[in-house]
């Protein structure tokens, strides 16, 4: 399972694909992790980030993998959502979506989805530039040290490195990432 | 890849944009006619039909279906109908009306082109309902007034008079009593029969002549035997002479007590037949009493069965608390309106087919009047030519309501007729008649309300009869212009015991006039009455008196029988002193006194 997000990893990163798509991903993905799932808002965003043109792949991997890591944040989220309910001014507006047919079904009112919302939205921007960074930093200067690097040739060449490449290479084309 | 799924999305959601304001409203339209027509195997028409999925509405402005058996006739036709729905609430399966208004409900109308189809069926019919009375008996002062019979109303009433009971009672008290004595005076005699054989013969011996200590010691030991028993005799013949004296007087205070009840009980004979008090109350109600008790309890059956569906719609189960964290975090709640799993806020609809014109409406009917915090209420309106009803109310079943039911109805012009009611030797009594009532049902079930008639033409036949009470009621009912009747009902439970007080503008009238007339009658049958009822009791008195007399037999022979033990008495103790001078006689031998110190004397 790690080794399959790895590579699944490494596959997206050594792809042709957009450095501001996977950016992108990655920070939907980070933002619905924030986010607890089976509401409509969770729902809706994911929705949304399939429409709009980010790396959906990324999006979906940054969500497993930090979705375990997320209820850490809890409290913090929690505290953040109580601040944003209890905002005075918004008073009016929160119980009039409240009584709307469905909106309530986004469970907006709960501290851990709107702590999570905010915290998600607040951090979107600076995660899509530290990843789009961090993405580029990797394209064009660790890739090809890595690629190079004896340990990497040493691992490829065990039978069950390879193997599992081999599995990978015709499941999906994995072998671009690699070779 | 991406603005392609963009395009197909916003493709999607113009299509359905555009099927909403283009084609949904047709579509329902003809689906909800080919429903119809399916079902009435007749041509249906829907106009104007307006869908609001959001809002979750619908509404048309008309609706006709017609007779598949009469095809240029209508089954029904509805006018403005809307059924109003909360989405939101539907959302949360809850079953939120708005409203529900169906308006100018008409059948059998005509219709301007055939409304057959192709093919066509038989349809159902509706089953019809019968609705059973509730009799309820009331009490009736004149019915005694009007049909008297002194020895059958002594009869009818002896229940319920007391001397009869208490002569029967003190009679078996005596017999008793005398029976009691007589078995112990009985079981006495035996032992006067050993103290008089005792008696007689201690009575022989004759001292003077014994001369030694054996037969001293054998007269001694007769007279030894014999003071025990006459002693024990005295006490047994007290006692059984002072509980006699203790029961004579007990019968005798019963005896006295019995000339109180016949007092009362012929005050109450002389009340049946005493004009009802204050105006004559009860004569107005008699006269309508049966046309009363159908209306009331009409009216109250339909009070309780709106009180019952009220309370069987209530939530069998207690609606979950909705605010608890679910997951993680914490649920904050924002003012809103929480809804029963059902409610309905307004219901109305209305009617008409010549001559008849309904309208009715309801609201706030929930399944969780608590929770809602509104009394169910409800209007419906009939109106036939002159004829109109209005009843309104409101069913409260929440369970701290201080009025569960609430009903008022008024009517105007209905008619009403009563034909030979029981009172009155008339024929007839038709008229017309204007009501006002309330019906209030407490949190104790118990249900009070009033009624106030106002009779507005009057017609009746009293066929020349010559009975007093038609003869005065007739008369005033004629010379009156204006008839009113207020009548003051409760229902209590358990049991439904109904209770009415009924006072008419024309008591006083009848009262007096009936109170001039038939004052010297009511004279004569308290007379009468008075004399029936010593009548009857003077048997039972007799035979008391029988009573009486062997109870003071008994009283005499225990009172003889402590004469005969005085004398019993006196003859022990002068046997006893002569036993005692015989002693001193035999004081010379001194081997005697030896013996005689050894004895015991009595």
């Amino acid at each position: 399972m790690i080794a399959k997000v790895i590579i699944k990893l490494i596959r997206i990163l050594n792809s042709n694909q957009k450095v501001g798509e996977v950016a992108g991903g990655i920070a939907c993905g980070i933002m619905l992790a924030l986010i607890p799932s089976m509401n409509l808002l969770w729902f809706t965003l994911l929705l949304v980030t399939y429409l709009i043109k980010v790396n959906f792949a990324a999006e979906l991997l940054f969500l497993a993998i930090f979705k375990p890591i997320v209820p850490l944040a809890d409290p913090a989220l929690h505290n953040l959502g109580t601040l944003v309910l209890a905002f005075g001014p918004l008073q009016g507006f929160y119980t009039l979506i409240y009584n709307l047919a469905v909106v309530p079904f986004t469970r907006f009112n709960n501290t851990i989805v709107m702590g999570g919302l905010i915290a998600g939205i607040l951090l979107w921007v600076p995660l899509f530039f530290l990843f789009k960074f961090l993405v580029t930093l990797y394209r064009e200067k660790i890739r090809d040290k890595i690629k190079d690097s004896k340990f990497v040739k040493w691992l490829t060449r065990l039978p069950i490195v390879s193997g599992l490449i081999k599995v990978f290479a015709r499941a999906g084309s994995i072998r671009p990432g690699l070779d | 890849m991406k603005l392609g799924k963009l395009i197909v999305f916003l493709v999607l959601v113009s299509a359905i944009v555009v099927f909403n304001f283009l084609f949904k409203d047709k579509l329902i339209e003809r689906g909800l006619e080919a429903g119809l027509q399916s079902v009435f195997q007749a041509r249906a028409e829907v106009t104007d039909l307006t869908f609001q999925l959001l809002k979750a509405r619908i509404r048309f402005l008309h609706l006709q279906v017609a007779n598949k058996d009469a095809p240029m006739k209508n089954l029904f036709e509805l006018g403005p109908t809307e059924v109003d729905l909360s989405l939101a609430e539907l959302l949360k399966k809850k079953f939120v009306i708005e409203n529900i208004t169906c308006r100018e409900i008409r059948w059998n109308t005509d219709r301007q082109s055939s409304g057959a189809l192709e093919t066509a069926e038989q349809a159902g019919k509706e089953p019809e309902k019968g609705e059973g009375k509730k009799k309820i008996l009331l009490p009736d002062k004149l019915s005694t007034l009007l049909n008297f019979k002194a020895t059958q109303l002594i009869e009818e009433q002896k229940d319920k008079l007391k001397s009869f009971g208490k002569i029967d009672e003190v009679n078996a008290s005596i017999n008793e009593s005398t029976d009691r004595w007589e078995t112990t005076l009985r079981d006495m005699n035996k032992d006067f029969d050993t103290v008089s054989k005792g008696i007689a013969a201690v009575t022989k011996i004759d001292f003077g002549s014994l001369k030694s200590v054996g037969e001293v010691q054998e007269a001694y030991t007769q007279v030894e035997v014999l003071a025990p028993l006459v002693n024990r005799l005295h006490g047994d013949v007290d006692r059984v002479n002072s509980g006699i004296r203790e029961d004579l007087k007990t019968i005798n205070r019963e005896i006295k007590g019995i000339s109180g009840l016949i007092e009362q009980d012929s005050s109450y004979l002389k009340g049946l037949v005493r004009l009802p008090e204050g105006g004559l109350e009860g004569l107005m109600f008699s006269l309508m009493q049966n046309y009363l008790q159908q209306k009331l309890g009409r009216l109250y059956g339909v009070a309780m069965k709106a009180k019952i569906a009220a309370l069987n719609m209530r939530e069998k189960r207690k609606e979950k608390k909705k605010m608890t964290a679910r997951g993680r975090g914490e649920d904050i709640p924002f003012p809103t309106t929480i809804y029963p799993k059902f409610l309905l806020k307004h219901f109305g609809l209305s009617m008409s087919q010549d001559p008849y014109t309904v309208s009715a409406d309801a609201w706030d009917i929930s399944s969780n009047p608590d929770l809602w915090n509104k009394p169910a209420g409800f209007e419906v309106t009939y109106a036939e030519g002159p004829r109109k009803v209005l009843a309104s109310g409101t069913v409260d079943s929440r369970s701290k309501a201080e009025q569960p039911l609430r009903l008022s109805l008024e009517a105007s012009n209905f008619p009403f007729e009563l034909n030979n009611p029981d009172l009155l030797k008339m024929r007839y009594l038709r008229g017309t008649y204007q009501m006002d009532s309330t019906l209030v049902m407490d949190r104790e079930d118990q249900t009070t309300g009033t009624v106030r008639i106002r009779i507005l033409s009057l017609e009746m036949d009293a066929g020349g009869t010559q009975d007093l009470i038609t003869r005065i009621v007739y008369d005033t009912l004629r010379a009156s212009s204006d008839i009113n009747l207020d009548v003051d009902f409760r229902v209590t439970q358990p049991g439904n015991t109904f209770s009415l007080s009924v006072r008419s503008n024309l008591d006083d009238a009848i009262s007096r006039q009936l109170g001039k007339e038939a004052g010297t009658l009511v004279q004569q049958y308290q007379a009468q009455l008075i004399e029936e009822l010593h009548l009857r009791l003077a048997p039972e008195l007799e035979k008391n008196k029988t009573l009486l007399g062997s109870f003071k037999d008994v009283q005499s022979a225990g009172l003889q029988d402590k004469a005969r033990l005085n004398g019993y008495t006196k003859q022990l103790a002068a046997k006893q002193e002569e036993f005692k001078q015989a002693l001193l006689k035999l004081g010379g031998s001194k081997t005697l006194q030896d013996a005689v110190k050894k004895l015991k004397l009595p």
